[in-house]
């Protein structure tokens, strides 16, 4: 089970992250997720936050208490949320807006996120695509495509997310959080094999 | 075969209704249950079908009864505040005996309350929100595929015992997403309206039942003049104040559906052939239930869910026999207790009955039910 939470303000687009994450692993691959979420009476500008389950089994409670994945568009979202990374989780942000605090026991992974203006949540998705090996690249592409279509620049800034992690050499999980049952068995990743580096 | 979508539940909702024939939508769009309206304003125009924005909850729900006098699968969707205006409608329908559907899609009350958030607070209100005397059925879904199953059952149960039916469920339900198949269309099973025999010109009267209790229908403005009216009345419509009229309609009103209580109890049960302790629990608090055994299963406890489809009429049978084989059971519910009092009416041991609940606009977790369950093993919690 890989359980993935994103958060910002409302507008950013961290719910659409959510839905296109859950939408590729059901409809593309066959997987069993699921995406909930939670959000102020505004219409924009209120902390928002979505919760994805990826599982091969029946996603019964769909909120998560401990994620292995936090990503984080704006320093509300971080500040609200930060205590539900799972201890080694991963914490994907902007260094931009978002100042993470010492105290927050996880893989940080800074990249630009933000340059991509409403495209920060499709960076945010590439990020987590590099990192992780829940759901491959192609059937988020292929999401995203059927929802923007083949020319949207969406698909360019979820490129641009997966290649700020490959460029900066963050390397995916060990567990590369594939979310099957039985995880710690060595991963698949589904990113180039042969990337590597240090993580912070 | 079926076709995979992934889609929110109120979504889901709406593509049960479709599915069972709707042909008339009358609503007045609010929070949690807006989706169904914006994706049957999408659906039912291109389908030569209507949809009508209202200026209010008490003219859609009459915009609906109208539709479904004149022969039209018609539905409304409204949320607490909504379905708190609808109430005098709904008795309407209840005694002019018209088949409709109306989606309650619960949001934290009183009052505008939560509007964004999850609850369970109007199971009561469903059951008695409106004056008098009545019988009422009600569903619930605690997933997509039971959701999309169970608007379709709303609808058949609708026609079949000519009644409203609501569809009760919550803000957790209709917002999150996950996958369901959608059936081809020749796998489903529905009811058609019962249309009358009687021919034109010929003495047709609406509130005579068949001798299985049905009452055949005719599409109003048709080939038939008759009365429809809330109040008591007769055989063809008309007032009535005859001590025998007013007895005989209320208890046919009540008996059409409270005396098929088994037919109409949709439960489910999750490893109760040996529980030795059992949750019963609905809507999305059923999942955190279910979650809650699949955990304690893993771990050798013996466990088990009652999961309810079916509100009202009460399934107190099916859930009193349940609890007569186990040592303790648990009521799984986001309200104070509107279930929990049901089941412990029909417990044969009422003090073995307890309640996990939470009332502050958040999903109940699996750590809320294992608390209880500390506790009434006496082992207490950690504070």
């Amino acid at each position: 089970m890989l359980n993935i939470v994103f958060t910002g303000v409302g507008g950013q687009g961290v719910i659409t992250a959510g839905i296109i994450l859950a939408e590729a692993a059901v409809l593309e691959e066959g997987r069993h997720a699921t995406q909930s979420q939670s959000y102020g009476a505004e219409a924009r500008g209120g902390l928002t936050r979505t919760d994805v389950i990826i599982s091969d089994r029946e996603v019964l409670y769909p909120k998560i208490a401990q994620a292995h994945v936090l990503g984080a568009l704006h320093q509300r979202g971080y500040t609200a949320h930060a205590n539900i990374i799972r201890p080694g989780g991963m914490f994907i942000y902007d260094e931009e807006t978002v100042k993470a605090s010492a105290k927050t026991d996880a893989r940080r992974i800074p990249i630009p996120l933000l340059i991509h203006g409403k495209g920060a949540n499709m960076a945010l998705l590439g990020a987590v695509c590099a990192l992780t090996s829940a759901v491959k690249c192609q059937s988020i592409q292929e999401v995203i495509q059927r929802r923007y279509g083949a020319e949207s620049s969406n698909l360019n800034a979820f490129q641009d997310g997966w290649d700020a992690v490959v460029n900066r050499g963050y390397t995916p999980h060990p567990a590369a959080y594939s979310g099957h049952e039985g995880d710690g068995v060595p991963p698949t990743p589904s990113i180039n094999p042969s990337i590597s580096g240090t993580a912070l | 075969m079926s076709t995979v979508r992934f889609v929110q539940g109120n979504e889901a909702c709406a593509l049960g209704a479709l599915a069972a024939g709707l042909d008339f939508f009358a609503g007045y769009p609010i929070t949690p249950s807006s989706e169904i309206a914006e994706r049957l304003s999408g659906e039912l125009p291109p389908r030569g079908h209507t949809f009508i924005q209202m200026e209010d909850e008490i003219a859609s729900l009459c915009a609906v009864i109208g539709a479904s006098l004149t022969g039209k699968k018609a539905m409304t969707a409204t949320s607490g505040p909504g379905f708190s205006l609808m109430q005098e409608a709904l008795g309407y329908a209840v005694m002019t005996e018209i088949p409709l559907v109306i989606v309650n899609v619960m949001r934290g009350g009183p009052s505008t309350g939560l509007p964004t958030q999850v609850s369970q607070g109007d199971v009561n209100q469903a059951r008695w929100g409106i004056h008098g005397d009545h019988a009422i059925i009600t569903l619930t879904a605690g997933s997509h595929q039971a959701l999309f199953d169970n608007t379709v059952r709303a609808f058949n149960l609708a026609e079949t015992f000519r009644t409203p039916v609501i569809l009760l469920y919550d803000e957790l339900i209709a917002h999150m997403r996950e996958g369901l198949h959608v059936p081809e269309e020749d796998q489903m099973d529905l009811v058609e309206r019962l249309h009358t025999s009687v021919p034109r010109d010929v003495d047709y009267r609406p509130y005579l039942p068949r001798e299985d209790g049905r009452l055949p229908m005719s599409d109003f403005g048709g080939v038939h003049r008759y009365n429809v009216t809330g109040l008591y009345h007769d055989m063809w419509g008309f007032p009535s104040t005859k001590p025998e009229v007013v007895r005989g309609l209320l208890s046919h009103i009540v008996e059409k559906i409270e005396s098929r209580e088994e037919e109409l109890s949709f439960v489910n049960e999750y490893h109760t052939e040996d529980a030795e302790t059992l949750l019963i629990s609905y809507g999305s608090a059923a999942r955190t239930a279910r979650q809650t055994v699949r955990d304690a299963r893993e771990k050798g406890v013996r466990m088990g869910l009652l999961e309810l489809e079916t509100l009202w009429p009460f399934p107190g049978r099916r859930v009193s026999e349940a609890l007569r084989k186990v040592g303790e059971a648990v009521v799984v519910e986001m309200n104070l207790g509107q279930v929990f009092e049901q089941v412990r009416r029909v417990a044969p041991k009422p003090e073995r009955v307890f309640l996990a609940n939470r009332i502050d606009g958040q999903l109940i977790a699996p750590s809320d039910i294992r608390r209880v369950l500390r506790i009434i093993e006496g082992k207490g919690v950690w504070a």
